[in-house]
Parts: structure tokens; sequence; C-alpha cells
């Protein structure tokens, strides 16, 4: 069953001088649970596909159906609602907030998220951390720790609420090589283990050819 | 509480900005503050004036001339005690009423063939000290049958006169040479706060005739004189019943100047504290709208600094837009993300205002008589030595004020900004910078 369906989305930038085509008639359907790579050069669109798939950004043309749902048709509230439920994001540069500590960072998702007590978020941020190795870090702030133990942070912060789909743009292109391999081990048992959608934005060859599939872009357009 | 941790976070990281916004916010919340304790002045309920609420006055007579050649003749001036009789004696409504002179005055004091010693002296009648609770440190009060007394009469010292002219306050019946003629001391009261102007005085004098004598030059001038009037109300009165009294009074004070030639016209009197201490010969007899003014001043003092505030917090903003694009992609509403602004920035207007009220009560409690003689250009010797006490300024509706402006003043910098942050395509946001 399709868990993310996009039919002819387009994608223009437009300002006074020029319009730039962002994305030209993508067609893509990713099966639940599936762990698909987008790969391509800078600039041919995936960063822009990946804000579609996650409702971060709207599309010129084209249907969005997530979850079997029509997200077109959505207002903010309702489209903040089905973030905050559904979908997780695992960003290349972490974005943790600076000011909050790991607990508070991970615990962003329950925050918005409605009928959930302070203490039913506290267990969910521990399970969490302890599952990634972080709970003797709780009450670190992000600037406190190294760039593979944000990551972690951030894919906890993706997945504490248990969302059905992680997006995940160059998860490890931060990284060195010990830590993205360790980032990409953690995202291959989010996939087997719990079942999730995995969607993520790679430039690194070996890494796409260990998931499901690899869709290629270029200049806007599907490849492959 | 995470929220504020958050914004001290963030001021400890734009503390040029931070800075300027909390001193942009204090120095706005100091001159709203300024301007409603100066404001609040005339109507605060201090020793002697403690029934301010309920006393109301009229300084002022205009009249007209309509005789042949007399066409644009007219003239402005305090009340002939007929008049002030016919127009507010005996009214419904009013406990007490008291004739007093319409201004304060400068005179030598002399005692015991000393060199004179320069006093401000205030005429008042016996009534005068039923409407005012003055502290006499020792002797009495004149009665109204003393005032007219004009071989002996009575005079009132402050406690700084008495000390001043005999270097002892115990002074009851003993003598003071005003003007040439003897009066004698029947009482020393504390001294009163220049600030209250119906009462501050180093002298009270008793109205005599010579003060309640109207104009001599025209006919229809006979009304005019040097008095003022105060009224006390009943408790319970309804200020627009007097009023209605007085109107007709003014009919019928005006069926007599046209026999004198001349005429007049209400004025709205009498004036409640506030309005009271607004009024000036200069202007004409209608009332400006003083509250409307008001109103436009706070406005003024609250949208400019506003103005300069709701940028800076725009370039706050600037800083966190990354921020507030991770929140969106994690569920948060626009109203969240407005909500969590507005209250942070709260807090940022509290600190302003909280310094800004500091200021406000330093700077009228030690710098208020420079600031009295500059904005308030018909104010007598008192306003200029006027220095307000703690008590005088210490209201919860000052505190009140100073919340509201700080809430309003929120609104106008941060709702804006908030509202816009808000707005952006979270993945617009999350890539504009880096947490």
């Amino acid at each position: 069953m399709e868990i993310i369906k996009l039919k002819d989305v387009n994608k223009v930038y437009r300002t006074k001088e020029i319009e730039t085509l962002a994305l030209e008639n993508v067609n893509l359907d990713i099966k639940e649970g599936e762990f698909v790579s987008i790969m391509g050069p800078s600039g041919c669109g995936k960063s822009t596909l990946l804000n579609i798939i996650g409702l971060l950004d709207t599309p010129t043309s084209g249907t969005v159906k997530i979850m079997d749902k029509m997200t077109a048709d959505m207002n903010d509230s309702q489209l903040s609602a089905f973030r905050n439920a559904n979908i997780g994001f695992v960003f290349q540069s972490f974005h943790l907030i600076p000011s909050l500590n790991v607990s508070e960072n991970v615990a962003l998702p329950l925050v918005y998220r409605h009928g959930v007590s302070a203490s039913e978020r506290h267990k969910l941020v521990d399970d969490v951390l302890r599952r990634l190795g972080l709970s003797h870090r709780m009450r670190h702030l992000p600037g406190q720790l190294s760039g593979g133990q944000c990551q972690r942070v951030a894919i906890a912060r993706a997945i504490v609420g248990d969302p059905k789909i992680v997006l995940a743009d160059e998860p490890t292109g931060n990284l060195d090589s010990k830590m993205g391999q360790e980032v990409m081990d953690i995202l291959h048992k989010l996939n087997k283990e719990d079942g999730r959608t995995i969607v993520m934005v790679t430039h690194n060859e070996a890494q796409a050819r260990m998931t499901d599939r690899i869709i290629r872009f270029f200049d806007g357009r599907q490849v492959e | 509480m995470n929220y504020i941790r958050q914004l001290f976070y963030d001021m400890r990281h734009q503390k040029m900005m931070t800075w300027v916004s909390i001193g942009g916010t204090a120095v706005s919340i100091f001159l709203v503050l300024v301007f409603f304790m100066y404001n609040s002045l005339p109507t605060v309920e201090v020793a002697p004036e403690t029934h301010r609420q309920r006393i109301y006055g009229a300084m002022k007579l205009y009249v007209e001339l309509t005789g042949e050649g007399k066409e644009g003749w007219n003239a402005s001036g305090g009340l002939s005690y007929d008049a002030a009789q016919k127009l507010y004696g005996d009214l419904d409504g009013v406990e007490a009423i008291s004739y007093v002179s319409s201004g304060s005055g400068s005179i030598n004091v002399i005692v015991d063939g000393k060199p004179p010693v320069s006093s401000i002296a205030i005429g008042v009648d016996g009534n005068f000290w039923k409407i005012y609770n003055f502290n006499f440190i020792t002797g009495r009060p004149f009665t109204e049958e003393e005032c007219l007394n004009t071989t002996r009469p009575p005079i009132v010292l402050s406690e700084k006169m008495a000390r001043h002219l005999f270097g002892i306050i115990d002074v009851v019946d003993r003598e003071v040479n005003i003007g040439g003629r003897p009066y004698v001391v029947v009482g020393v009261v504390e001294d009163v706060n220049p600030i209250l102007r119906n009462t501050w005085a180093d002298v009270y004098m008793p109205l005599g005739e010579e003060w309640r004598k109207g104009w001599d030059n025209q006919p229809a001038y006979v009304f005019l004189g040097s008095l003022k009037v105060l009224l006390l109300y009943a408790e319970g009165t309804d200020p627009e019943n007097i009023k209605a009294q007085v109107r007709s009074r003014y009919a019928t004070l005006n069926s007599e100047l046209e026999k004198l030639g001349g005429k007049t016209q209400y004025d709205n009197s009498p004036y409640d504290a506030e309005t009271m201490g607004k009024n000036s010969w200069s202007k004409s007899p209608t009332v400006t709208n003083i509250a409307a003014k008001r109103w436009l001043v706070y406005a003024l003092l609250l949208l400019l600094p506003a103005i300069n505030l709701s940028s800076m917090m725009r370039g706050r903003l600037q800083h966190r837009i990354s921020e507030i694009g991770v929140r969106r992609a994690y569920g948060a509403r626009r109203r969240d993300i407005v909500g969590q602004l507005l209250g942070e920035n709260f807090v940022v207007t509290i600190v302003g205002g909280c310094i800004g009220l500091i200021l406000s009560y330093v700077f009228m409690l030690f710098f208020s008589s420079a600031f009295f003689s500059m904005v308030d250009r018909w104010s007598s010797l008192a306003a200029k030595m006027a220095t307000p006490t703690f008590s005088m300024l210490f209201s919860w509706q000052a505190f009140a004020i100073a919340l509201g402006a700080c809430f309003v003043l929120n609104v106008l910098t941060a709702s804006v900004p908030a509202w816009r942050a808000s707005s952006l395509q979270p993945a617009l946001a999350i890539s504009k910078n880096k947490s």
C-alpha cells in the first residue's frame, strides 16, 4: 500500500525577474515500510521534493497524497497536526534548538500534541533517548554534544511521536564516516524493527545502495 | 518554563538588541507614568485635601458688554462675593461652600519691627476650614464672623512661617503686621505640600470686605471680582445635577446683567479637581476635552516607541527564523508561534516596564520641580516649588497603567513581526539560517 503518492507535481519558484522550475511532473509512489533514497546533483530538487512530501512546502501544481489524505485540502492547523502525528524530520545540520537541552529538544513534537501529559512526555523522551544511547546526555545543551550525538538527538526527536514516516535530508552530510555509519545503522533499525517508512536524500552512493530503492533526479526531473 | 529559558538565552546572545529593546520600553513606560502621575496629582487625596473627589470649584466669570459702542468689550476674572453667592450659594447637594481668593499672592509680614518676611498668602473664609482637614498644631481656625473684623482680624500661619517669624510654633495671640494692619495669630497648621494648590500657603488671611468687592470700572463688571468658589458635594451627589442648577442661575444672572449692559455665558462650572488644575485665565470659558487629549498623548507615547521597538523585534527574530521553521515542522501552529513570541516579548516589556516604573518614581520624587516649571506655564510659584511625596504618587492605578501600557506596547511591537515570522513557509524558514 502506498503511504506517499505524488502525481504530476510541479514546483516553480518565481521572482520578479526569473522563474525556476524546481520539480517537473514528478510522479512518485512510496510503499509503507519502504526505505527510499533520493539522489542527484546539488540543486536538482531533492530537498524541494522532501519538503513537499513533508508538507513543509506546497507544490505549484499536482497532488500530494500522504497516508491516503489529500494534503491540498488541509488548512494550516490541520497540516500542523498531520505533520506532528505522522512525519518526523532529520536535517543535515540537525536544527536542534540551542537554548533547549537534549531532553527538551526531543520533547518538541510532544509539546505540540494535544492530550500528552507532562509525565507521559517524560516517559516517551526517556524511552527514546535510552534506545538511542543518549540517556546520560539528557541535560546537556546541543553545544556540548558531538555532531554524531546531535544527529542522534535529532533522530530521537523525529521518532519520539511515533510517526509512520521519517524524512531525512542528508542526515550524514555533516558527519565523519564512522558517525555517518552509526546514523545509517539507526535509520535502518527504525525501518526494519519499527516498520517506519524512510525517505532519505543523500549524495552517498554506498549508503543509497543499502536502501530498498533509489530515485534519481536531474534538473527537477525524476530520471530513474 | 522552556520559553523563559529560551528568552534569556536569546537575550544573552543578542545583548545589544535586548538592551535597546528594554531601554526603549523603559523610556516609553517612564514617559507614560510621568504623564499619568503628573495628571493624577490634582486629584490625589492627601491631607488637608482629603475630599478632592467631592470638591468642585468655580474660578471665573466671563462678561461681555452689550451696550452701544461697547462691541467687542469683554473681561474674564474671578468672581465678586455677590456673583459667587448668586451662582453657587445654597445649591442642593452641596455640603459646604467656601469663598477664597482666586489666587495666592506674595505679601510682606512684619513682626516686632523686624525686617519684613516675604510669604505666600491666600484669603479664605470661615468655611474653608470645614472643607479641608488641616492639622492645627496649636490654636484654631477663624470663623466667618471673625473674617469681617476690621480692627484686629485673625490669621493662621503655617508651621514653617511661624518658626520663621517667631522662632517657635506656639504663637497663638501673637501679633503680626501686614500692609500696615495688625493681625492676631489664632492658629498654626502643619505645612502643606505646595503640590496642593488650593490649600498651600504660608499665611491664611481672613477673607475681609476688600476681597469680596466687585470691579467698579464698568457697571456690568460688578460681578467680576477676586474670588473663587470651592464646593464640597454631599456623598452621592450627581455633578450634572449641580451643573443644571448653576446653568439656571446663570440665566437669572444674565437677566440682571442685561440691565447693566452686559451678558455672560455658562462655562460648564463647577469643575472637578482635575479640571480646576488645568483651567487658566487665558482660555475662553469653554472647557476643552481634557480626557481626549490625554488619551491622544498616551497613544503617542506608546505608538512612537512601538514603531522602533517593532523593528528591533523583527531584527531579533531574524536569528530565530530557522527555529520557528523547525517548530512548525514538528507541529506548531501559527498561533502557537505567535503566542510564544508575544509571551517572550512580554517578559522583555515587563523588565523594561519595571525599570521605567522605578525611573518614573525617582524622577517625580527628585526632579519634579524643574519638570513642573517646564511643562506648566500657568503654574503659580507653588507648582514650581512642588515636590510630590511618595504617598501622593503611589497608587494601584499607576501599577495598572504600567502593566496595561506594557501589554499594549507588547502587542504593538511584537504582534506584526511574530505573525510575519509564523507565516513563513516552514521549508523556507528552516533554510534561512542554522540553529
